[in-house]
């Protein structure tokens, strides 16, 4: 730059104006819905206030002025959306007010977005988050009533049946819910980065949490021991997770984008930094991400996001970092080191003879049908429910489910016992009508015994209750 | 008697409002000179001669001038060097916005609450400003990211360039309460840009008033469609820029005083202009205007142009038929290059050969329209072209005569034309009805913005305006006087102001940023949602140059901050504004 002012001409401010509008290699679409009027409770750390200091450093960045980077509302999902993924007891209306459906109607907003090919790459900053609804659901469990990236992929297979899609959840929590809704599918990945479950809600998440026997090594759980630093978080993505995309060969990458890995998130005991987020983001190349949880909104959410937004674009992050960023306290330990590479060992193990395990004996049953059984805590509602869960195992398809569920309020005493029948889109013409077949039998018989009786079937795409 | 003047980039407008005993304006005088892009001032000179000549110059109560000196400056470029000195604290790359002529980065640091991070270091300051001496450079512009949440570095750093006898400082957070880094950068630069060129303009033109004995109060036209004291206009001479579309929606909005949802079209020669009444009320640009490329946080009036205007040059390529965006001339009918869409409507009859123009007499040849568009029949691939909407049969047999086919042409060309801004109205309506939004109850609650109307003005409006609303299913109206529209739109526009009031009870802190106050809230008071509204209001009362124009609020939100389940405080704003409107209402036989 000259150094003196005055020879200064027109054509040359033309260039120094002109040359300083940054935009973005990937066209990204943002689906920034901060949700300001709602709250679970006045003070609960999904309140109104959680991304207010988001959008005062988004917005101040400027970042929805950046060349190829698009700002849209979110849609509302529908009953059907909901349906598709959910069980709701008693029904959709009692479990999805119009927050979630808002919150689920972002991420579909995002999805519709990436495969019309209006942007590259959509990022959906919704709340409340999702990854901790099962299929069946009772009320609120982590902060989650319905699975928003469940619901997006189904309304994706509704036109392309099927498409392989990965999760790489990098929320602190295990993604049980999501896991759970994508357990028997073989056309899902759902990979789940999180702190090791023996220290932190939901408990769950181990390594030996593999998919179901028609979707075995589809679900991979990487636990992390508390402490656990970008150096980590990158081992497994670089090691493991980059790996097994590759060779999974996925259609679409989605990025649940939890934050509440943060060295300074009040939730969870983590050391990752913005920095670190950004670059997993580079590395992960997401065609979507959905913000999932994360509390420390005043300290590292806006870094985060900003830091997403930018990697997400293919812009430079590297300014960003936060206020009292120090690599240096933020140095895991050798002892942490070694377990997280014990753990990513043992899963490369796993994925390389993935195609040679002996399915019969690793789930231990015999005949057509595996049975499960889970207890799941809903520590938001209180509510205590006990499942079994019933595969037909199908060499042709993903067959389909048998679920019995009772759920014990405990709060009022109330409970629910139901009894469900879920038909996955493609399972083949011969387990639908053996599955329609015993849900007009349960319809008849037992009745009695359960207070409601539910159909899901996505290859009619009709639901039902009784 | 008020005054109206109205610089435009051919011609400079002014008209003289005279009021009856009932108050009741209406346009006394008009005068119209070309404009001398070199001396703007003698421009304005020449018509407040005239208009005021013969005139009681004390009954003068006041004079607003519309210019296009910010304009001009700026896009031609010419100014002095501007130093810009930035203070971005981590996040974007600053590298994008080293607009000035010369750039420091400093390593200061306010966060989002507001909090210092990490202070200036004097040393930084002292030899940024030691080097834009040096290269003799006397503007300096100081923005910090969130510095409308806490001044205190800008106001550090202009300090120390006050010391070192810098002339004219521009500081980020006078310049709006929004939040936008880098727009408050693009506009700090832009505004340091014009300020001498600014200062010299108004000391020129108070040095003739005072020549003319002249004592009425003068007002710049922003380009938000309101006015602004001279005097206040020195230290933000940017919101005068682009005033003359906001100049021409007063206009409008003063010559039909419409109270619904209506389009604004202002049909030039090369471009038409559109713009939005809903309501009565005109609409803002989001966030703000762009200028020279680059978006700002100056409050605009919304107007997008569209490259067809009356002398667009009409050419067929790859079959066919394209409209603009250049002009090479006037209409072939009055002896221009090319074909252009007023020869359309002469060939259609829908203008006569002896028209009148915002009070000019022009004089057509319908012969020489005719025979400009028959050349274009051939080229034209009759299949792929979209029919227009015409008399009935036209287009289905084969024309014969030479005038048959032209006027096929013709209808073509109205029809492209309208197409296209059909197509850019529904993209407006749908860019605004869309608009962002961050709460469940404005989601829910979006609403369709659907007008019925469209008004015009401009050159030759009245045909283009009766095909375009008939197309595209709009009823219409043409404006009288649409000659010294943008004048009177001068004349009668009310000041508008906006104030922002940011507290946060849990730092302690309340802003009234467009007054430039961050001040402590006394401990031990509980501030509330009502007090911030109660100041947004006094505040924006209080520096408005007039009484009894209603102020409305416009934003509120309160949040709670919440640590460790414990309330501590509240996070509030409040924005509060004079909108954009009529100070005189002219008698209804000038409307």
């Amino acid at each position: 730059m000259s150094a003196t002012g005055k020879n200064e001409t027109p054509a040359k401010r033309e260039r120094q104006l002109s040359s300083r509008k940054p935009t973005a290699r990937n066209s990204l679409g943002l689906i920034f819905f901060p949700a300001f009027d709602w709250a679970i409770s006045p003070t609960h750390p999904e309140r109104e206030e959680r991304l207010l200091y988001t959008r005062d450093q988004v917005f101040e960045e400027g970042l929805m002025d950046i060349e190829n980077i698009y700002e849209f509302n979110p849609g509302r999902a529908g009953k059907k959306d909901v349906q598709r993924v959910h069980i709701c007891v008693p029904d959709v209306e009692d479990v999805a007010t119009d927050s979630h459906l808002i919150s689920a109607g972002g991420a579909i907003r995002a999805a519709e977005l990436v495969l019309e090919k209006k942007v590259d790459k959509a990022f959906a900053i919704v709340r409340p988050p999702g990854h901790h609804a099962f299929r069946v659901v009772h009320g609120t469990r982590g902060f989650c009533n319905i699975n928003n990236e469940a619901i997006m992929v189904e309304r994706i297979r509704a036109t392309h049946p099927k498409m392989k899609i990965a999760f790489v959840d990098t929320d602190a929590h295990h993604a049980d819910g999501t896991q759970e809704i994508f357990y028997h599918d073989p056309n899902i990945l759902h990979i789940s980065l999180h702190q090791d479950g023996r220290t932190l809600f939901p408990g769950s998440g181990f390594t030996d949490e593999l998919g179901g026997p028609g979707a075995f090594a589809r679900t991979l759980n990487i636990p992390l021991p508390p402490g656990t630093s970008d150096e980590g978080l990158h081992y497994v993505l670089d090691n493991l997770v980059l790996p097994v995309l590759e060779d999974f060969k996925p259609e679409l990458v989605i990025n649940a984008a939890g934050q509440d890995n943060h060295y300074s998130d009040p939730l969870t005991n983590m050391q990752i930094s913005a920095q670190g987020y950004a670059e997993l983001n580079a590395k992960l190349n997401p065609d979507i991400a959905i913000l999932q949880g994360g509390y420390s909104i005043e300290s590292a959410l806006p870094y985060i996001n900003v830091g997403l937004i930018l990697a997400m674009a293919g812009l430079d992050y590297s300014y960003i970092h936060e206020p009292d960023y120090n690599p240096a306290d933020l140095k895991q330990s050798p002892a942490i080191t070694e377990t997280i590479k014990k753990t990513v060992e043992e899963l490369q193990q796993l994925w390389q003879k993935r195609s040679r395990v002996d399915l019969e004996e690793f789930y231990d049953f015999t005949g057509r049908f595996s049975t499960r059984e889970k207890r799941i805590y809903y520590d938001t509602d209180g509510i205590s429910e006990l499942q079994q869960e019933t595969v037909k195992v199908c060499p042709d398809c993903p067959g389909y489910l048998i679920i019995s569920s009772t759920a014990q309020h405990s709060s009022s005493f109330r409970q629910n016992r139901i009894l469900a029948v879920s038909i996955p889109r493609l399972t083949c013409d011969r387990c639908h009508e053996e599955a329609r077949v015993f849900f007009a039998e349960i319809e008849e018989k037992e009745k009695e015994r359960f207070d409601y009786i539910y159909l899901q079937d996505l290859k009619d795409d009709t639901y039902f209750r009784y | 008697m008020i005054i109206g003047i109205d610089v435009g980039g051919t011609h400079t407008d002014g008209v003289l409002l005279v009021s009856d005993l009932a108050k009741n304006y209406k346009i006394a005088r008009t005068s119209k000179v070309m404009t001398d892009q070199e001396d703007l001032k003698n421009s304005i000179l020449r018509v407040l001669d005239s208009l005021i000549s013969g005139a009681d110059r004390q009954k003068i109560e006041r004079i607003v001038l519309s210019t296009t000196l910010a304009t001009n400056t700026l896009v031609e470029k010419k100014y002095q060097p501007v130093g810009l000195i930035l203070i971005p604290g981590p996040g974007l790359n600053p590298e994008y916005l080293q607009f000035g002529d010369e750039n420091a980065i400093l390593s200061g640091y306010i966060n989002h609450r507001g909090q210092e991070v990490k202070p200036l270091s004097g040393s930084e300051i002292k030899q940024a400003l030691k080097k834009y001496h040096s290269a003799g450079i006397s503007n300096l512009a100081i923005v910090g990211k969130f510095s409308i949440r806490n001044p205190s570095q800008e106001l550090e750093v202009k300090k120390y360039a006050e010391e070192f006898k810098f002339q004219q400082i521009t500081v980020g957070h006078r310049l709006s309460g929004g939040l936008n880094f880098p727009r408050r950068v693009a506009t700090a630069y832009f505004n340091a840009a014009i300020t001498p060129v600014h200062l010299d303009f108004i000391r020129a033109i108070r040095k003739a008033l005072e020549q003319r004995k002249i004592t009425a109060p003068l007002f710049l036209l922003k380009c938000d469609g309101g006015t602004i004291p001279l005097a206040e206009s020195k230290e933000k001479p940017i919101a005068t820029v682009n005033s003359g579309p906001a100049a021409s929606i007063m206009g409008t909005l003063a010559l039909s005083n419409h109270q619904d949802t209506c389009l604004v079209l202002d049909i030039g020669g090369t471009t038409t202009d559109i713009g939005l009444f809903i309501e009565g009320v005109p609409v803002f640009m989001p966030r703000g205007i762009e200028i020279a490329g680059l978006p700002t946080l100056v409050r605009g009036l919304y107007t997008r142009s569209v490259p067809r205007g009356g002398d667009s040059e009409v050419r067929v390529v790859e079959g066919r038929i394209k409209v603009g965006p250049r002009r090479l001339g006037p209409a072939a009918a009055r002896g221009g290059p090319a074909p252009t869409p007023t020869d359309a409507l002469l060939v259609l009859g829908k203008i006569r050969e002896k028209a009148q123009f915002n009070g000019e007499s022009v004089q057509f040849n319908r012969e020489t329209a005719l025979k400009a568009l028959l050349p274009l029949y051939d080229k034209i691939n009759w299949q792929q072209e979209r029919p227009g909407r015409s008399e009935v049969g036209a287009h289905r047999t084969e024309p014969a005569s030479p005038r048959e086919k032209a006027i096929k042409v013709a209808e073509g060309i109205i029809a492209e034309i309208s197409a296209r801004i059909g197509k850019e109205i529904e993209d407006i309506l749908s860019s605004l009805e869309n608009r962002p939004v961050y709460t469940i109850h404005e989601l829910l609650a979006a609403s369709r913005i659907r007008p019925r109307m469209i008004i015009s003005m401009g050159g030759p409006a009245k045909a283009f305006t009766r095909e375009l609303a008939s197309r595209l299913g709009y009823s219409e109206e043409v404006i009288p006087y649409s000659g010294v529209a943008n004048a009177v739109g001068a004349a009668c526009a009310r000041p508008t102001l906006e104030t922002t009031v940011h507290a946060d009870t849990a730092q302690g802190y309340v802003d009234i940023i467009e007054a430039g106050i961050h001040r402590k809230i006394k401990p031990g008071s509980r501030f509330t949602l009502e007090e911030a509204t109660k100041l947004a209001r006094k505040w924006t009362e209080k520096r408005s140059p007039f009484r009894n124009i209603p102020v409305e609020i416009t934003e509120k939100e309160s949040f709670n901050v919440i640590r460790g389940f414990r309330t501590t405080g509240k996070i509030m704003e409040v924005k509060a504004q004079i909108k954009p409107g009529l100070l005189t209402l002219l008698g209804v036989s000038q409307r």
